[in-house]
């Protein structure tokens, strides 16, 4: 992830979607880019008006932009971020309760879908207080494809001295996946002081290779079993960041992993598109 | 196998003087880059010789490339001494223009490995078009000599395709020779000593062990060659015209300290003298030292390609594996193709190598047999530390001998956990002198077994004679200890480890007794060495016959371990889809109380004992115990299908012959990166030739009781016997057998249910069932 020009936070109005804010300025600090809060609406909000609305003290508009663009929400949100080749959107969307229907509202699932950058979710939950990145979580399932987290992941590390933790998630009845590559929690593991090490060192290398990370940055191996989603979320409460991969698609009982992560951790997720590739 | 390929894939010879296989059985191809495999690639194509092994890369990021020579280890933390990594003397640095040539920059246009298995040979092709638009065409193969096991060899054409211009070839010999992706390589392991043109002195990173290589190339006439003294590099380069294909030939030597007191002086020497002779004929003579190799070995399959190819895939890395001519070194679980389990060696040589090397390379047995007896001393000092007798061998050793099983390490979940196996797997010691004596039936070496053979097998069972206790119900036991299945650590008279131990003990007292009827002088002279007592071969004899094997009459079933058979019932078939390691998903400590295991164990006895008991005892413990057997061993799957197929259960065998047989290729365990599985390819020619074929060692020649698998309609494999090679071919319908023998003398060849023949020098017998049995041995053409 190299450093661009701005880290786009749409606003809707309400003060919910100010959590977005603190990890927005973290992020922006550490790719040297500037916080553009931009607000899409038919009432031609002036700044000030906004900032009264979304309760923004003076200290917390600091160093930020704010824009406001008449239209469509998630149109103009999304051609903006393109315009402004913003290296991220930040956003606090309302996730809905159940994993099996839309995650998202309308708007927020357009941006989801045809964001040009990777999209930062942030739980509306974690309020307005102070955001750190000391440690990021980046779930692999071991295919070639979910690889293309790592870079990106590898290089935010680098910026904010933080650790890396892949976590890979041996889910029993799950069919291995059957991308040509792909390496999974072997079924067995002889001398486990020999072959267990062999195999987390392989998982690494190969995430390392194909997902093209930074040389020198530490890489720590967990894995843990069970459902996917609900390990992932387990782990990341001692997580700052979340870097999930997503195939692009949304659909009824389609990226159950993507959204039961995003619907129940409280931790900020750093969605990356895998039918994009690299977005580095 | 994903790996066939149906053709060479176009590799064209004109310009070099070697060409590969046509035969599709006889190659592995891997089309296309692939950098999640890349390091997996790279074990399967490692070329080797005993001496040397190298790993082939690409270069980049990507790569975990790597030397490695038999014996010489590093480092000696916590986990142990580990192979040391050398540098990539075969790798190529092509530039063009001042460019360099790499997969990373520019457009990969073809790339293809290709490993000739006939002829230990790995070829490259690859088209690469750099970001200038120029192409160049790199055709390459490299090898490690099998005729003369201090060479590597390698020829590399550079075809200019759209352009003229300068093109320039580097090869390093030192340190910095080493590349890759930079966290992956061990770069620590050698410093450069001294460099001169053309050649390295190096030094094995706080070792005592000196390292030359030296290197001559021979190129393009009007190239201009530079060396760079202080890294040991090689320059050739050369203006091409447009489409000129310049070819450079390259010979390396390699000694170590190990090998001479002055390994630079003996490094340049022997490269003077290779050359003198020249690159082609060195070539030649690798060639045919393969060639002969093959045919001392191959095993035929006919009608089930992937099985075909597996078997050939084996036995080309247990060829390239051994090195007859050196008596201190092993072969490690990985060989020499990767750095899983430091380069250690464990008992998968002894029982799961050495027969492929008993019955095709007798003189490769005799030499890991030797690493054995050159390491019995440590094996005594381990025995004495421990409190007992005699010499119990290291469960874990490297290039001394000595214990180097860690006695800690970080689980999977990643706290400590104890390794106990270097304290408590202790049938090691039987499993060697098993080893021995297999070897001593079928070579009839005497002069090693009146020496060496009868040491090792005195020694060891000393150490039963001490490691037994009596106990009050007057029976011998053998008490913590850990078998086959390390599930279980720390049981008490496990069935495996009791009767091995019966057996090592019962062949000490033969050997003394033979020595002493055969061979008096090396019977004194053994005595007086060892201070044999002349109670101690009876003393033997009587434990033997207290042992406790958990043998039940009633049932034929051994029980595994006192109190095996009350432990919880979990069905491993459960565990398959559960996307873990079974003794991960349950923990080690549900495991341990459950009767899941971990690998054959009275499985294995039966494979290795199978004319002490009765096909029904046989048939009973496999049906036991196969269904209770998680296979957490690469070890365990091949075992499994030379017992069922000796059962005469050929879906099971066939199942477990192809889950052997994929362990490397279609890396089934996910660790095949870090080396192929030396133990599961030696139990995959096990499998063919004692499972399948039925082999049998027997005083005058060999049984055979063939059980093909369904899909194959043909066997045939030659056989070493006492100085004699047979050659057996077995048909499967109708059944038919064929039995040739070359070499002075006879071998009887006998048929279970059927008769025996005896076979000359010369003649060709064959023994066909006409549907109501086996007919008689008829003399056949040949």
């Amino acid at each position: 992830m190299t450093s661009q020009g701005a880290v786009l936070v749409p606003l809707d109005g309400s003060d919910c979607a100010t959590a977005a804010m603190p990890v927005a300025r973290r992020l922006a600090e550490l790719l040297h880019a500037t916080v553009i809060l931009l607000h899409v609406g038919s009432d031609a909000l002036v700044p000030a008006a906004l900032v009264e609305r979304m309760r923004l003290s003076g200290e917390d508009l600091q160093g930020l932009v704010i824009e406001h663009r008449p239209g469509a929400p998630a149109e103009v949100i999304v051609r903006e971020a393109a315009a402004c080749r913003a290296a991220m959107i930040v956003m606090c969307p309302q996730v809905r309760a159940d994993v099996r229907s839309r995650t998202f509202g309308t708007v927020a699932e357009a941006i989801f879908r045809s964001a040009p950058c990777p999209v930062v979710l942030v739980p509306s939950a974690r309020g307005r207080k102070r955001w750190e990145l000391h440690q990021l979580l980046v779930p692999h399932d071991g295919t070639p494809t979910s690889a293309v987290t790592v870079g990106p992941a590898t290089d935010l590390a680098a910026m904010a001295a933080a650790e890396l933790v892949v976590l890979h998630v041996a889910t029993p009845d799950r069919e291995k996946p059957v991308e040509p590559g792909t390496l999974v929690v072997p079924r067995y593991a002889d001398q486990p002081h020999h072959e267990w090490t062999a195999w987390a060192r392989e998982f690494v290398d190969r995430l390392r290779a194909v997902g093209g990370a930074r040389n020198g940055i530490k890489i720590r191996l967990e894995v843990a079993q069970g459902e996917a989603g609900a390990a992932i979320v387990e782990f990341a409460r001692q997580s700052d960041l979340i870097v999930l991969g997503w195939r692009g698609a949304l659909e009824r009982d389609r990226a159950l992993t993507v959204r039961r992560v995003i619907r129940d951790t409280a931790c900020p997720v750093m969605v990356l598109r895998l039918d994009r590739g690299n977005e580095r | 196998v994903a790996h066939v390929a149906v053709s060479n894939g176009g590799i064209p010879a004109n310009d070099l003087v070697l060409s590969p296989c046509t035969d599709a059985g006889w190659l592995l191809i891997e089309e296309g880059l692939s950098p999640a495999r890349e390091r997996e690639i790279e074990s399967l194509l490692a070329i080797g010789n005993g001496y040397l092994g190298v790993r082939t890369s690409i270069g980049g990021r990507f790569s975990h490339p790597a030397t490695f020579i038999a014996g010489i280890y590093v480092g000696d933390g916590d986990l142990g001494p580990r192979l040391a990594v050398f540098p990539q003397w075969l790798n190529v640095a092509v530039t063009v223009e001042n460019e360099e040539l790499t997969v990373e920059t520019g457009r990969v246009l073809l790339h293809r490995w290709l490993l000739d298995l006939s002829k230990g040979v790995l070829w490259r092709e690859w088209r690469q078009q750099h970001p200038s638009g120029r192409i160049t065409r790199l055709t390459c193969f490299q090898l490690a000599s099998l005729a003369d096991r201090r060479l590597l060899l390698q020829s590399v054409t550079v075809t200019a395709e759209n352009y003229a211009g300068t093109i320039s070839v580097g090869m390093h010999l030192g340190p910095s020779g080493t590349h890759g992706n930079v966290e992956n390589v061990e770069h620590a392991d050698v410093e450069l000593v001294a460099a001169e043109p053309g050649a390295v002195l190096l030094r094995a990173v706080a070792k005592d062990v000196g390292i030359a290589a030296a290197s001559k190339m021979h190129g393009p006439g009007a190239a201009s060659w530079k060396d760079t003294i202080a890294n040991g590099e090689e320059r050739c380069s050369w203006k091409t015209a447009l489409g000129q294909t310049m070819r450079l030939d390259r010979i390396l030597a390699v000694f170590t300290s190990r090998d001479s007191a002055s390994p630079l002086t003996a490094a340049r020497q022997h490269l003077a003298a290779v050359c003198a002779r020249g690159f082609q004929a060195a070539i030649a003579d690798h060639v045919d030292a393969w060639r002969r190799r093959w045919d001392s070995a191959d095993v035929r399959i006919v009608g089930d390609k992937a099985a075909q190819h597996a078997m050939r895939f084996a036995i080309y890395h247990l060829i390239a594996a051994a090195n007859p001519a050196d008596e201190c070194v092993s072969i490690a679980s990985r060989g020499l193709t990767g750095e899983a389990y430091r380069g250690h060696v464990l008992w998968d040589t002894e029982i799961y190598m050495l027969p492929f090397y008993v019955f095709t390379a007798p003189e490769a047995a005799r030499a890991l047999l030797m690493y054995r007896c050159h390491t019995l001393d440590l094996a005594r000092r381990k025995a004495q530390a421990l409190g007992y007798q005699g010499a119990l061998y290291a469960w874990e050793s490297a290039d001394t001998g000595d214990e180097v099983t860690p006695q800690s390490a970080v689980g999977s979940d990643g706290r400590p956990v104890a390794i106990l196996t270097g304290q408590q797997e202790h049938h090691i010691s039987a499993d060697i002198a098993f080893a021995v004596w297999q070897y001593w039936r079928a070579t009839a070496d005497n002069a090693f077994m009146a020496a060496e053979g009868a040491e090792i097998l005195v020694e060891t069972a000393r150490f039963w004679a001490s490691r037994a206790q009596i106990g009050l119900d007057r029976l011998a036991h053998v008490r913590r200890v850990i078998g086959p299945d390390e599930y279980h650590e720390t049981v008490d008279d496990n069935a495996y480890t009791n009767v091995m131990a019966i057996f090592n003990l019962e062949r000490a007292a033969d050997v003394l007794a033979m020595l002493e009827r055969n061979r008096p002088d090396d019977w004194q002279r053994l005595s007086e060495r060892l201070r044999i007592d002349a109670k101690e071969p009876q003393a033997w004899r009587s434990l033997a016959a207290k042992m406790v094997t958990g043998f039940d009459r009633a049932t034929g079933l051994f029980e595994q371990f006192a109190g095996y058979f009350q432990l919880e019932e979990i069905d491993p078939a459960a565990a398959r889809n559960w996307a873990m390691p079974i003794d991960v998903r349950l923990g080690a400590e549900r495991v341990r109380r459950s009767r899941i295991i971990k690998q054959a164990d009275v499985v294995a006895l039966s494979a290795l004992r199978w004319k002490k008991w009765p096909v029904a005892v046989h048939e009973a413990n496999f049906r036991f115990y196969e269904p209770r057997t998680a296979h957490g061993s690469s070890l365990s799957p091949a075992i499994h299908a030379l017992v069922a197929a000796r059962l005469g259960d050929l879906h099971l065998a066939q199942t477990y012959f192809r889950q052997a047989a994929e362990i490397d290729l279609t890396n089934n365990m996910g660790n095949a990166a870090a080396g192929v599985h030396m133990g599961a390819l030696g139990g995959l020619w096990q499998a063919a030739v004692f499972g399948m074929a039925g082999v049998q060692l027997r005083e005058d020649g060999i049984s055979v009781d063939p059980h093909l698998l369904p899909s194959w309609s043909e066997l045939a494999f030659p056989l070493q016997w006492r100085g004699r090679r047979l050659r057996l071919r077995f048909e499967a319908q109708p059944r038919r057998i064929e039995a040739a023998v070359e070499g002075d003398g006879e071998v009887t060849v006998a048929v279970r249910d059927g008769p025996a023949c005896c076979v000359r020098s010369g003649q060709n017998f064959a023994l066909q069932d006409d549907g109501s049995g086996w007919g008689h041995w008829e003399e056949a053409g040949r």
